[in-house]
């Protein structure tokens, strides 16, 4: 079943034991992605397996809270967000410095930790920019349409669209190249 | 987020390349599943609003399965003929005692009328046997209470009375319904035919239960 979908019923439950084993379940399968946002978002720092934790932790709080929200993934990652955000801008005034050094990230388009790498050097020479940036965005990062085209100054029609024709490019590449 | 087979190759690639994080034992150490559990249940506060508002949503609901068959029931509003008090009493069952049609080469010999009056308010039904084809029917009550009016197939709702009139078929036996009042003899007049050929049936029945 579905990581969200038994997370669900298992709140609903309110068994303890079954609780832990899908909230692991969810972890496992979303922690990388929310690692890469926050990476990708804010660089990476010594802070940011804290950032990962509290806002894990922050959902175990409220668990009926998750009740109500359409995917605890997308939920988690934007809580990771906001947690990581507030702490670098805190330490940003605390240290009275631009915030330059520590967002030298946000904007590029794909981010540092996938650039050249294996699967995503060949994503960029068979689809080029902005193709690629925007499957390695929406597939690898789970952003949203809205927040790739803020990021490459687009529209998100066009995003969509782009999307949509690139990845049965790639689909098609993946193919030739296996056979 | 559903991914197909592509999205997902890139999406495993991505994780395969994203440094460690913390293991879910590492993040989760100390943490009391049970309490966890607790907090996912509806608070009291939550319960003490949502008990209620389930009893009073069943209780709605029972008053309103047994109420509203009952309202209908016992309406002192007819419900399709008749206005209050000039609605008709019926009952008793009645037979045709004499059929006249007024074009002799229909032959309404062969056929029956039989009328059954029901105490309640539902329509009685006429029954006719025994002719074949296909006919336009009306049925003319011309006698008082009812005034002169026609039942037509086409037709339900006549003078300041309803009635019903409807084939069964396009061939016999058919049905007509209609409302009576009284036990006396009454006369009805069938017309069977179309445009080109109209014969006049009438039937003469009395009270025999």
């Amino acid at each position: 079943m579905d990581a969200e979908r038994e997370l669900k019923r298992a709140i609903k439950s309110g068994n303890g034991a079954r609780i832990a084993k899908a909230f692991e379940r969810l972890y496992e399968d979303n922690v990388r992605l929310v690692y890469r946002v926050l990476i990708d978002s804010f660089g990476k720092d010594g802070e940011t397996d804290d950032d990962i934790q509290e806002s894990f932790l922050g959902l175990l709080k409220d668990p009926q809270r998750l009740l109500t929200v359409d995917r605890v993934a997308d939920y988690w990652v934007q809580s990771a967000k906001y947690i990581c955000g507030h702490r670098k801008e805190k330490q940003r005034r605390l240290d009275q410095m631009d915030d330059e050094s520590e967002t030298a990230d946000q904007g590029q388009s794909i981010p540092d930790l996938l650039q050249g790498r294996e699967l995503f050097a060949k994503i960029e020479a068979w689809l080029g920019h902005p193709d690629s940036d925007i499957v390695i965005l929406k597939a690898a990062y789970d952003y949203t349409q809205k927040e790739i085209a803020e990021r490459l100054g687009m529209g998100e029609d066009a995003v969509c669209y782009r999307y949509r024709k690139a990845i049965k490019e790639l689909r098609r590449r993946l193919r030739d190249e296996k056979e | 987020m559903k991914r197909n087979r592509t999205e997902r190759r890139v999406f495993e690639a991505a994780d395969a390349l994203t440094p460690e994080p913390p293991s879910f034992e590492s993040v989760t150490k100390g943490v009391d599943w049970d309490t966890v559990a607790q907090n996912g249940r509806p608070s009291p506060r939550r319960r003490r609003i949502l008990v209620p508002m389930a009893i009073a949503g069943l209780a709605v609901c029972v008053t309103a399965a047994i109420v509203i068959p009952l309202a209908i029931n016992f309406s002192n509003e007819p419900s399709y003929y008749g206005e209050g008090g000039q609605r008709p009493v019926l009952y008793g069952t009645f037979a045709a005692s004499r059929w006249v049609c007024s074009d002799p080469s229909i032959d309404f010999s062969l056929s029956t009328l039989e009328v059954t009056e029901k105490r309640n308010d539902a329509p009685s039904t006429a029954l006719l046997f025994g002719k074949e084809g296909n006919y336009v029917c009306c049925v003319r009550f011309t006698e008082n209470p009812f005034g002169s009016f026609e039942f037509g197939v086409l037709s339900f709702e006549l003078g300041e009375y309803r009635g019903e009139a409807s084939y069964l078929s396009q061939k016999t036996p058919f049905s007509i319904s209609f409302p009576l009042e009284e036990s006396s003899e009454k006369t009805i007049t069938i017309s069977f035919g179309d445009s080109s050929s109209f014969a006049l049936g009438t039937v003469y029945y009395t009270p025999i239960g």
